[in-house]
């Protein structure tokens, strides 16, 4: 039914006989699609008059299984979520937990916290900017922006033994103390990245080919990307301000100096530029943050949160008691509501928490930034060239895994 | 702050305009929330999104919760988030919705990003909204019977999936049937309503059907 429906829109629209139009499947597994996305479009000529997306090729029913996973255990689910940059997902369910326990963490956790999730901002940020380099035929950015990648991924795997699915940090504090050389390490990390970016700016950024490629591509107005729910980067790219750090902060985001860079068009380079220099604000709170380190515990005082070091548990009595009791009872919050949000490298991740006093969330909701600006995509490409459409796909930074849930 | 009294002031707000239609209000940890008349659902919304001095314009989030057997006069909940860009804070707005025949207005008419929400929402709780231009399913294959996140789901699914649990693929006797549905096991229908009355059993429990 919906087929003949559209067809006659269409054809009332546009005056065209729909049986002229070409009908295109773009994806589910297209390599330019970047995820398990569908876009079924009409095409008159190179134009796109209709598209439908689809979603669910990577739907994994993550909030249904959060209703029976602990609190921790939620970790793992939200590692596979944006999958780019997992640790950003940790934090912001951590961060949710502790609001809903009342659990203020040491300042070194908040410290190493913001670090983590700058990296994590970066790392996505590389890949996203590189991906726009390649979907429009230049290859050369995107490698030496992996290359940084990589190297971040070796601190990662030293933070938490990982490289892709984290699971950082425990509700309460971090998992693990700090590695010695993780200062050294963040520093020497982001010695060469200016320069990289710098480069990364040469080859691209005034290069006549990708500027046409990229501007007044699938343009977004200011109020209605604030009624689609935009987020992040592809919001502030419309020239809207509004930033979680800024507008609600948390993890000691208050303490930093920083700018948020803002677009004016909302097309596909606007959100290009703002990603690429948000990362350049990035490393102003990693400088700021690695400056700063103060020392202390790494994680809240909170026995019967936190799980005690393994070699306490066969000398101290208390230890042995708060061990059983987390692992056979469950960190049981109280009961209440409660909605935390993080500004995710693509926007504001949020989480919605029920909880009746259970040691499982009774309800848990992951607001996440990609199902609201993908849903524009329909709006955003129609009236373009089919070529714009892939554009378009790239540069709002669409992760199915983090859509889907 | 003044953060905390604008929240306030929202409220006193939201009580002077709307009265009887609003049965709770109050701040839940640090959002101003309203427990709403399911008459007013569109009302309260388009309210808060025209008014002059709140501008409620940022569409943040739709989803809804299932208290199974909590409530006598409802069982859902339908929880609406929106964002004030000028004021910069936050609302919750909840809604009652019955078990029997689930029904709301749609918030698509001012909120372009309600759509699919929505439509997620009636995929995996099973409310429909009355109104929306493509009331279909958004996550799960339209096929797909049921709704996963009502509380009297089976975490496992209602029926066994094309892939038993144990079933090596390449194994000839032991291939599964594709497309044939085969039949529910009755054990696995009832879930306990409460998952913390039994602790977490229903993950681990095994019944040595592998």
């Amino acid at each position: 039914m919906l087929k003949q429906v559209i067809d006659r829109e269409i054809a009332r629209e546009s005056q065209i006989d729909s049986r002229d139009l070409y009908d295109l499947n773009l994806g589910p597994s297209h390599p330019a699609t970047h995820g398990i996305l569908e876009n079924r479009v009409k095409l008159d000529g190179e134009r796109i008059v209709k598209c439908e997306a689809h979603i669910g090729y990577c739907h994994r029913s993550f909030e249904k299984l959060a209703e029976h996973y602990s609190y921790n255990q939620v970790l793992t689910i939200t590692d596979r979520m944006n999958y780019v940059s997992a640790m950003a997902n940790n934090i912001g369910w951590t961060l949710a937990a502790e609001k809903l326990l009342g659990i203020e963490v040491p300042k070194l956790v908040q410290y190493v916290r913001v670090i983590m999730f700058e990296l994590n901002r970066i790392i996505d940020h590389l890949i996203c900017t590189g991906v726009i380099g390649v979907d429009c035929g230049a290859y050369t950015g995107f490698l030496y922006f992996m290359e940084q990648r990589e190297r971040a991924y070796d601190i990662i795997q030293k933070m938490t033994g990982a490289r892709l699915t984290t699971t950082f940090g425990r509700v309460g504090g971090l998992d693990r103390p700090l590695y010695n050389e993780f200062k050294q390490d963040i520093i020497e990390w982001m010695r060469p990245l200016p320069k990289v970016i710098k480069e990364f700016h040469t080859l691209l950024t005034r290069n006549r080919i990708f500027i046409e490629r990229l501007r007044d591509v699938s343009p977004m107005d200011r109020d209605r990307a604030l009624e689609y729910g935009f987020s992040g980067p592809n919001l502030r790219a419309t020239g809207v301000e509004y930033d979680v750090r800024k507008a609600d902060p948390y993890s000691s985001y208050g303490d930093f100096d920083f700018n948020i860079p803002l677009g004016s068009n909302g097309d596909a380079y606007d959100r290009y530029m703002v990603r690429m220099l948000e990362m350049e604000e990035s490393m102003k709170i990693i400088h700021q943050a690695i400056e700063n380190l103060p020392d202390g515990p790494y994680h809240a005082d909170v026995p019967e949160v936190y799980l005690p070091e393994k070699k306490h548990l066969y000398s101290n009595m208390e230890a042995m008691i708060y061990h059983f009791k987390i692992i056979m009872h469950g960190i049981r919050p109280p009961v209440g509501e409660v909605y935390q949000a993080v500004e995710s490298p693509n926007g504001e991740l949020g989480f919605y928490c029920v909880s009746d006093g259970g040691p499982n969330p009774y309800r848990l909701h992951f607001r996440s930034p990609c199902f609201y600006f993908y849903q524009a995509i329909e709006e955003m490409i129609e009236g373009g060239l089919l070529a714009d459409a892939i554009m378009t796909m790239s540069s709002i930074n669409v992760i199915a895994g983090e859509l889907e849930r | 702050m003044s953060g905390e009294a604008l929240k306030l002031e929202l409220l006193d707000d939201l009580r002077s305009q709307f009265g009887e239609g609003i049965t709770w209000s109050g701040m839940l940890y640090d959002m101003p929330t309203v427990c709403i008349r399911r008459n007013i659902h569109l009302q309260i919304v388009d309210w808060l999104k025209s008014s002059e001095k709140w501008h409620f314009n940022h569409f943040i989030d739709i989803t809804a919760v299932d208290y199974f057997k909590q409530h006598e006069e409802y069982r859902y909940e339908v929880v609406v988030h929106l964002r004030s860009h000028s004021k910069n804070i936050k609302v919750r707005i909840k809604t009652p919705v019955p078990g029997e025949k689930p029904e709301l207005p749609t918030l698509t008419t001012l909120f372009a990003g309600a759509s699919w929400s929505e439509r997620e929402v009636f995929d995996l709780m099973g409310i429909r909204f009355k109104g929306h231009p493509r009331m279909t399913r958004v996550l799960s294959p339209d096929d797909f019977e049921g709704h996963p996140l009502r509380k009297d789901f089976p975490v496992k699914g209602k029926h066994r999936g094309s892939f038993p649990r144990g079933t090596v693929i390449s194994n000839k006797r032991r291939e599964p049937v594709v497309g044939k549905k085969t039949k529910p096991d009755p054990l696995d229908h009832m879930m306990p309503t409460t998952v913390w009355e039994q602790q977490r059993a229903p993950m681990r429990e095994e019944k040595g059907d592998a």
